[in-house]
């Protein structure tokens, strides 16, 4: 492609939306046309999530070949094909839909959290990172010196710096010693190569920046500025030439695997090659961010609306995965974690477990639950999400597309859940996306079996709790503690406990100290 | 291919040229294999006509900006060559006099922000020659004259918004007069045609700019009722409808409506428009009444506002409608709408 056609942005909107009534001629429009204007710094134009998109579109179009759909919107029923032996499903999305090789780094950009990129050699995710760092304002040059390479060698001075060796002599004491800090510590993009090939020892002192912001040599502290990171590596199951350290793995925030390349693009690669263009060299100015930009689109990711119904339904989804009956006899304690914190053999919690519907159970198929780290790295890519796409508050589909990849690597799949037996399913239990889509789609739809959305007892109660309790009288409490104590009674008769009864179990608990507290409190005051 | 040969040796476009000539002829190879089909003989001479006084007048005043800007244009010229929008034989006289003449007289904003300045001064030449009674040579001219009094880029673009509008694109009225607003003081009265030193303080400015056919800078006349050039016309013959039009006001708009589409009328006394309207249908339909207090006998003698006056060309008219202190009034067998203003008094 010619590099004045890499220059070539959207001039359309590119989610275009239901103009408004009042029909009004701009005369901003008297620049806009085929000749690519862009926009003055500073000036009150381009919506950044607009923006946002120009660069996806951009990327999609010029910079990398991904010309995949998978995370798909509909408007409307979509076409659906079935092949194979194995009936897989081709679905031609009726609404604008994305290729998650782009998108979420991407989105990782605008809320500065911590990408993996993970796929063989040579699948551009390198480049995807660089790019991320152009579109942020940063030079070729900056950024290529700036990515740490991992390599068995790198020790914690050659990631974080040494201390200048005039210091070291003069001082003495340890405030005195001055440290040359490497350059990318003060960067708002981050980017290292291949980390696990990093040795344990300077993996711990990657934790240290990656999780805190901060990183520490001889004393001296050097105060990182909020990043977007990204990680690459050829294996996702935290292998490599050292273990990846759990902390560390923990710390990753949303794991987007390189997508194979289509071969019928060939053509668009051969003349790449024969351009002798590399795109990161000639991303348009006017899909470049600065850093106030970035700062206000966080700003804007986070102003976006989860509304209360879909709350819930993504409430009932993360409560089915952290119970484990066996694991205690007190029920705050009766978790997955509490199991593994023990020690004991992960079959055993299976065995403990009788007499529920192991195949009905979600919790079965995993082996841990989701921490609050993953929860609200969740809402916050779903909020990402909505942002990209214009609105003002999630929808139930930005949360089906984004939970898989923020949670890839959160929820540990239990492999030998008989869910997994079931005929088409054993690809599951390699497609950890689709897995945890279709984990989604399940609990939605054992929620609308239940009708929690028109009959939840303990939302009406936490809601009735929420109003406040000032003002109640000794009456008022006492029928409420009976209420919750009649509501547990009805429960125990029977009913086997699920991970979602479980959290509701613990919430009426809590519900019923508080009244209790407060029923005494009245009673002193009287 | 470049035409290093039409070009002085020493200009400052044949240097800029030598310093990127692999790169720059690179993109035109690859703009041609992209499928952009530009005459080369005609792109070199737009190069010298259209781009190198341009180049020539940003080395003089800031030499350190003539590659970058040298770039800029030789990339846009590419595009806008094939599309014979400049050069010779060019369908658009007036972008390509946007280059030839306009251009080297803003060195300064070209030289700050030259893919800004350089685009959209392209496009709003071409909106300004596609539209139908807009004054285009009126607007280079006049932006040409003002340049001087700019800040900056931006300034020099907004000052070229407002001309725009006064140029004749009537529909840019209202936006025109939010930009007008933010323009200092000197360059809003320059914008409106007069002496940045000219005596009328802004609010009176302000005050004759609420009435649409009032010239500010110009003695306020009598109240009357005077005939505007005429808008619309059958679209085979280049005008917009494709039948004899029926006019409708929703209060503060005129809509014209042809068939299934809809259209809106702006007029004032910098000229007049008739555009698709962006959002469909008028919210005012078909069987609207006529508009209060206006009457219009057979040979043509209106009463509009609290005048009367006998207007010829308005004899036989049968649709009125009015927004305003403008009045549209057809015939049901001509596709123009016919105009009249209501100016001057209390408009």
């Amino acid at each position: 492609m010619p590099r004045d056609r890499f220059q070539q942005v959207s001039q359309a909107p590119t989610r275009p939306a239901p103009r408004s009534a009042e029909p009004r001629f701009d005369v901003a429009d008297l620049y806009r046309g085929p000749a690519a204007a862009e926009p003055a710094a500073g000036a009150a134009g381009l919506p950044l999530d607009e923006k946002l998109r120009q660069a996806y579109f951009w990327i999609t179009n010029h910079a990398i070949i991904s010309p995949f759909y998978d995370v798909e919107y509909n408007e409307g029923p979509p076409q659906r094909f079935t092949f194979g032996d194995q009936g897989v499903e081709v679905t031609l999305p009726s609404d604008q839909s994305y290729s998650s090789y782009v998108l979420l780094p991407l989105l990782n950009l605008a809320v500065r959290r911590r990408c993996l990129l993970v796929g063989g050699p040579g699948r551009g995710k390198t480049t995807i990172a660089v790019l991320m760092g152009v579109l942020s304002g940063y030079s070729l040059q900056e950024l290529k010196r700036g990515i740490q390479h991992g390599q068995p060698q790198m020790t914690i001075s050659d990631l974080l710096g040494n201390p200048l060796p005039s210091s070291l002599l003069a001082a003495r004491e340890m405030e005195e010693v001055k440290v040359a800090w490497r350059r990318w510590l003060g960067m708002r993009v981050k980017i290292v190569d291949e980390y696990n090939r990093i040795p344990t020892r300077t993996q711990s002192a990657l934790l240290t920046v990656m999780a805190d912001d901060y990183a520490e040599v001889f004393d001296q502290v050097y105060e990182c500025p909020r990043a977007a990171w990204y990680l690459t590596a050829n294996d996702d199951a935290g292998g490599g030439t050292y273990q990846v350290i759990e902390a560390l793995r923990d710390r990753i925030d949303v794991v987007v695997k390189a997508l194979h390349f289509n071969t019928r693009f060939l053509g668009d690669l051969l003349a790449r090659v024969e351009e002798d263009v590399r795109p990161e060299e000639v991303v348009p100015p006017q899909i470049v961010f600065t850093p106030e930009e970035l700062d206000r689109v966080h700003q804007e990711i986070l102003a976006v609306e989860v509304p209360a119904p879909l709350r819930r339904r993504f409430e009932f989804f993360a409560s089915h995965f952290e119970f484990l009956e066996p694991a205690a006899r007190q029920v705050e304690y009766q978790t997955k974690d509490t199991f593994k914190l023990s020690g004991l053999d992960p079959a055993a919690q299976a065995r403990g477990d009788e007499g529920k519907d192991r195949l009905a159970d979600l919790g079965a198929q995993t082996r841990n639950g989701l921490s609050v780290r993953a929860l609200t790295t969740s809402l916050v890519f779903c909020k990402a999400m909505a942002y990209f796409r214009g609105a003002a508050e999630v929808s139930f589909e930005d949360v089906r597309q984004m939970l898989p990849f923020v949670l890839h690597d959160k929820l540990a799949q239990n492999p030998d859940a008989p869910w997994f037996e079931g005929q088409g399913r054993a690809a599951y239990r390699v497609d950890r996306v689709s897995w945890i889509r279709a984990l989604f789609d399940l609990s939605c739809k054992e929620y609308d079996r239940l009708n929690l959305d028109r009959d939840d007892p303990v939302a009406r109660m936490t809601a009735e709790f929420e109003r406040g309790l000032d003002g109640l009288d000794e009456k008022t409490v006492r029928q409420r503690l009976v209420a919750i104590e009649r509501t547990l009674k009805e429960w125990s008769g029977g009913r086997k406990l699920y991970g979602h009864l479980f959290d509701d179990v613990l919430n009426l608990k809590y519900l019923h100290q508080r009244y209790a507290n407060y029923l005494r409190w009245l009673k002193w005051k009287a | 291919m470049l035409p290093m040969a039409l070009l002085h040796p020493d200009s400052a476009l044949a240097r800029a040229l030598a310093r990127g000539r692999d790169r720059l002829n690179a993109r035109a190879a690859l703009a041609r294999r992209a499928g952009l089909a530009f005459d080369p003989s005609a792109l070199a001479r737009h190069l010298v006509d259209g781009v190198a006084p341009a180049v020539e007048a940003v080395a003089a005043a800031a030499p350190d900006r003539v590659d970058a800007v040298t770039e800029v244009l030789f990339a846009l010229s590419l595009d806008l060559v094939a599309r014979e929008w400049v050069g010779p034989g060019c369908r658009l006289p007036a972008v390509d006099a946007a280059w030839r003449t306009l251009l080297p007289r803003l060195a300064r904003p070209l030289a700050e922000a030259p893919q800004w300045v350089a685009a959209s001064l392209t496009n709003a030449a071409f909106h300004l020659a596609s539209e139908p009674g807009a004054r285009a040579e009126e607007w280079l001219a006049g932006l040409g004259e003002v340049a001087g009094g700019c800040a900056g880029a931006g300034e020099l673009l907004a000052a070229g918004q407002v001309l725009a509008w006064r140029a004749g694109m009537a529909h840019l009225r209202a936006s025109a007069l939010e930009v007008w607003e933010r323009l200092p003081d000197p360059l809003a009265r320059a914008t409106l045609g007069l002496s940045p030193d000219a005596p009328e303080p802004r609010d009176a400015l302000r005050r004759a700019l609420a009435d649409p056919w009032h010239i500010p800078g110009t003695p306020p006349g009598p109240a009357a009722l005077r005939m505007v050039p005429a808008v619309g016309g059958f679209r085979g013959f280049g005008g917009p409808f494709l039948a004899p039009p029926r006019v409708h006001s929703d209060g503060a708009r005129l809509w014209a409506v042809d068939g299934d589409d809809a259209y809106l009328v702006h007029a004032d006394c910098f000229g007049e428009t008739v555009r698709r309207a962006p959002a469909g249908q008028p919210p005012v339909l078909r069987g609207s009444p006529a508009p209060r207090g206006a009457t219009l006998e057979l040979d043509g003698t209106l009463t509009f506002r609290g005048l009367t006056a006998r207007l010829p060309e308005l004899a036989g008219a049968r649709g009125l409608a009015a927004a305003g202190a403008l009045l549209a009034a057809t015939r049901r067998d001509s596709h123009r709408i016919l105009l009249v203003a209501r100016s001057g008094g209390n408009a």
